[in-house]
């Protein structure tokens, strides 16, 4: 029985695209512990493979890395730029490349959140617990 | 203001400082490790100690002193693998940082990584995997906290396993690069740093 008043939570669509498998488990096992209100959790091996899911599967959140083999992380998200359907999904860097001249770069291809490697599972709390409602306010 | 297109490389203590502080960074702050200096004859014992001819019986008084003096408290079991990890990566300078370590020490790192008990066994593909990420993470770090306003592409980490040979893995590379020894967790682990640009300079 639900006890909460309030409106239950819209589940989200994930997308993690990471070469590392052992990345993606991580992200998907962190997103899972906060309670990160997830329908669906879809993983991807490079960029090429993300656009291949987002052409067939609703994602509302996708957590992004940079350095991949086939097509990086930049290349992904400029291919995302100009395509309506995904102008609403909310990019999540995680890389290991927190400069401040990558940072600027993902921004102007509309990253909203930024989590350097090597993660701690705390500061993906924070990113994730700030994603409900900014995906919300979509 | 535009970015610089290409710099010299920095020198080879300031990287190896700057290595060893990723290292830690990586081992300490993410994977509930700790790391200690060593030198390169500890970590060549303790290679020397795993090749597959090392005695598997328990180790003469020469052995142990050996053992002792190379500061193992748990030396690696003979026949344990070595991974050789390296990241290519190019920027404003370019090179390559390789890090070379044992299974099991990568096998405990991960088990931390991903919250695993000890009676959970990861595939050879995940602990290779994570090696690769391992390798991948410290450079990253080492890059981005040294150079923020420089921009640098990192290519996807590659994986060896070393074949049994007496000759340490430091052997295997040129006068220009530069190793530098620790422990994490007690097993030694070497650390190459292998600048292009002076191969490059130098003809190679």
């Amino acid at each position: 029985m639900n006890d909460d008043a309030t409106q239950p939570a819209r589940k989200l669509g994930v997308l993690i695209v990471d070469d590392s498998s052992v990345m993606r488990a991580l992200i998907k096992r962190v997103t899972l512990l906060t309670g990160f209100p997830a329908s669906d959790i879809h993983e991807a091996a490079n960029g090429a493979e993300a656009l291949q899911l987002l052409q067939s599967h609703h994602v509302d959140v996708m957590f992004v890395d940079i350095n991949m083999p086939v097509m990086n992380g930049a290349e992904l998200l400029q291919a995302m730029r100009g395509q309506g359907a995904w102008n609403d999904i909310i990019r999540v860097v995680v890389s290991t490349d927190g400069s401040e001249a990558r940072r600027t770069e993902m921004s102007d291809l509309g990253v909203r959140f930024y989590l350097e490697k090597p993660i701690r599972p705390e500061g993906m709390r924070d990113v994730l617990a700030a994603l409900g409602p900014a995906a919300s306010d979509r | 203001m535009s970015l610089p297109r290409s710099v010299q490389p920095p020198a080879t203590a300031e990287v190896l400082s700057a290595l060893r502080a990723a290292v830690q960074d990586v081992a300490e702050m993410s994977l509930c490790s700790y790391t200690e200096p060593c030198d390169r004859a500890a970590f060549e014992d303790a290679w020397r100690l795993s090749l597959p001819t090392a005695p598997v019986t328990p180790p003469t008084a020469e052995e142990r002193a050996v053992i002792a003096a190379a500061g193992l408290s748990q030396p690696p079991a003979p026949g344990d693998v070595w991974y050789a990890t390296a990241v290519d990566f190019s920027g404003p300078f370019s090179g390559e940082v390789a890090i070379v370590l044992t299974r099991s020490l990568t096998l405990e790192l991960y088990r931390s990584f991903a919250g695993m008990n000890l009676d959970e066994n990861p595939s050879e593909f995940e602990i290779r995997d994570f090696a690769a990420e391992f390798a991948n993470v410290v450079c990253g770090s080492w890059l981005t906290k040294h150079y923020t306003q420089l921009k640098f592409d990192l290519a996807a980490p590659s994986v060896d396993v070393l074949l049994p040979d007496p000759s340490a893995p430091a052997a295997g590379y040129n006068d220009f690069a530069a190793h530098l020894y620790l422990k994490i967790n007690d097993i030694p682990v070497q650390v190459t740093f292998a600048p292009r640009v002076q191969r490059a300079a130098a003809g190679m």
